[in-house]
């Protein structure tokens, strides 16, 4: 492999994700690439924001990334297939093992968590009763009472959700070897895919685009640091754009401060592999 | 015959009437360039159409500086006249582009002037390149 570590995409039905926070974060440094946070919880699943791991990528990025020589993609299931399958006892017990640990610090931060919420409330109690001591007593009795109940029926069940509580892992880099079941680059040769391409080698990061009605949101650089400065759509080189699209595109756009993108790249005509750049057009409204 | 052609013409002269009558350029003329099928139009706005926004940047930095506005003489645009019916392809737009004179600093423009039946312009700046939107 070379010196900067290539990233391992997993292909999952026919989907691009990246697993690991290091080269999510990598990608993101060094690549300009985003992608989109997908993973929820099985239960209690978020709507659509505070989405986190794993990132999912689009297919015309996988490509740039894999001619950029960025990235690779691995058929994932078919790896972990075979890293379950082949699974001598002494990884299986490291694994195992290496669970339990985890388990262990996930129990006693949940410890910590639970005496100092004890302590908290109990510091609380004292106050309060301290305060209303001079009151009415029945009452002060009543809430201690209550209190008292609550601080005894409140452990148990914590310290039993603790021993059943599970630990699954984010992601399974650690136990599935990541040249695994590498599946082989594929260059597209069309010419599809080719904005997209050409503006992640521009250094431009790229965000869904459906909200502004095109395909990509282009920013100048970290779409956390900027706002986007095109909304932009691939076309074929010979495909029939309507002039409607192009009006609505640009209006659309120049109401919020964008300029509307439309780019691709003409077929090269001469076998010998010689790519014709991508030609780009900005369009903004020319306010008259 | 040259229905395709008296088409491209009658579209190019409403929109030629329409800068000229609703926004007052001037030396308006059609021209027709080697290599393009349709007419080209060619005129002078009364007031610089279109200023890049590190331009503008520049101008609002004079501004403060000097105390009074720079100056932007207006420049020659070349207006290409489609209808609004019409279907473009990025090969068309790129062999617009390639015919027109490279006479500007700065990225190439064209004035792309959609026209429909009730006779409304709409004019949408095209720019050769990925060039940064304006601050308006």
């Amino acid at each position: 492999m070379e010196s900067p570590k290539l990233i391992r995409i997993a292909n999952i039905s026919g989907r691009y994700l990246v697993f690991d926070p290091d080269a999510v974060s990598a990608l993101r440094r060094q690549a300009n690439t985003n992608g989109t946070l997908v993973g929820t919880t099985p239960q209690q699943p978020t709507q659509n924001i505070f989405l986190g791991l794993p990132i999912e990528l689009r297919p015309e990025e996988v490509d740039a990334l894999i001619r950029t020589n960025v990235a690779y993609v691995v058929d994932d299931v078919a790896a972990h297939k075979s890293a379950l399958q082949s699974l001598d006892p002494d990884s299986r017990r490291a694994y195992v093992s290496s669970l339990r640990l985890r388990k262990q610090t996930a129990q006693k931060v949940f410890a910590e968590i639970n005496a100092q919420k004890a302590s908290i409330t109990a510091s609380k109690k004292n106050k309060k009763a301290r305060d209303s001591s001079s009151a009415v007593p029945s009452t002060d009795l009543g809430t201690a009472d209550s209190g008292a109940l609550k601080s005894d029926g409140n452990p148990s069940p914590r310290n039993s959700q603790v021993t059943l509580l599970g630990v699954t892992p984010t992601s399974s880099i650690n136990y599935v070897s990541p040249d695994a079941n590498a599946l082989p680059e594929e260059p597209r040769n069309s010419e599809k895919g080719s904005l997209c391409q050409f503006m992640l080698g521009s250094g431009y990061y790229m965000t869904p685009g459906l909200r502004f009605g095109s395909r990509y949101s282009v920013y100048p650089g970290d779409p956390l640091r900027f706002h986007a400065h095109f909304m932009a759509n691939e076309y074929g080189w010979e495909e029939e754009i309507p002039i409607l699209d192009i009006v609505g595109g640009g209006r659309l756009a120049t109401a919020v401060k964008k300029a509307f993108l439309i780019g691709g790249r003409k077929p090269s005509t001469s076998p010998d592999m010689v790519t014709s750049p991508v030609r780009t057009f900005s369009i903004e409204w020319a306010g008259m | 015959m040259d229905g395709p052609h008296r088409y491209s013409a009658d579209v190019a002269s409403a929109v030629f009437e329409n800068l000229q009558d609703q926004h007052q350029w001037a030396s308006l003329e059609i021209l027709s360039i080697p290599g393009l099928s349709r007419p080209m139009i060619r005129g002078l706005p009364p007031r610089l159409l279109y200023l890049h926004p590190d331009d503008q940047i520049a101008a609002l930095a004079y501004e403060k500086s000097a105390g009074t506005r720079a100056q932007h003489d207006a420049e020659f645009e070349w207006v290409l006249a489609v209808h609004l019916a019409e279907k473009w392809t990025l090969s068309n737009f790129a062999a617009v582009m390639d015919a027109l004179p490279d006479d500007r600093k700065g990225a190439k423009r064209i004035v792309l002037a959609a026209l429909h039946n009730d006779s409304t312009v709409v004019y949408y700046i095209v720019q050769e390149g990925m060039i940064k939107p304006r601050q308006n």
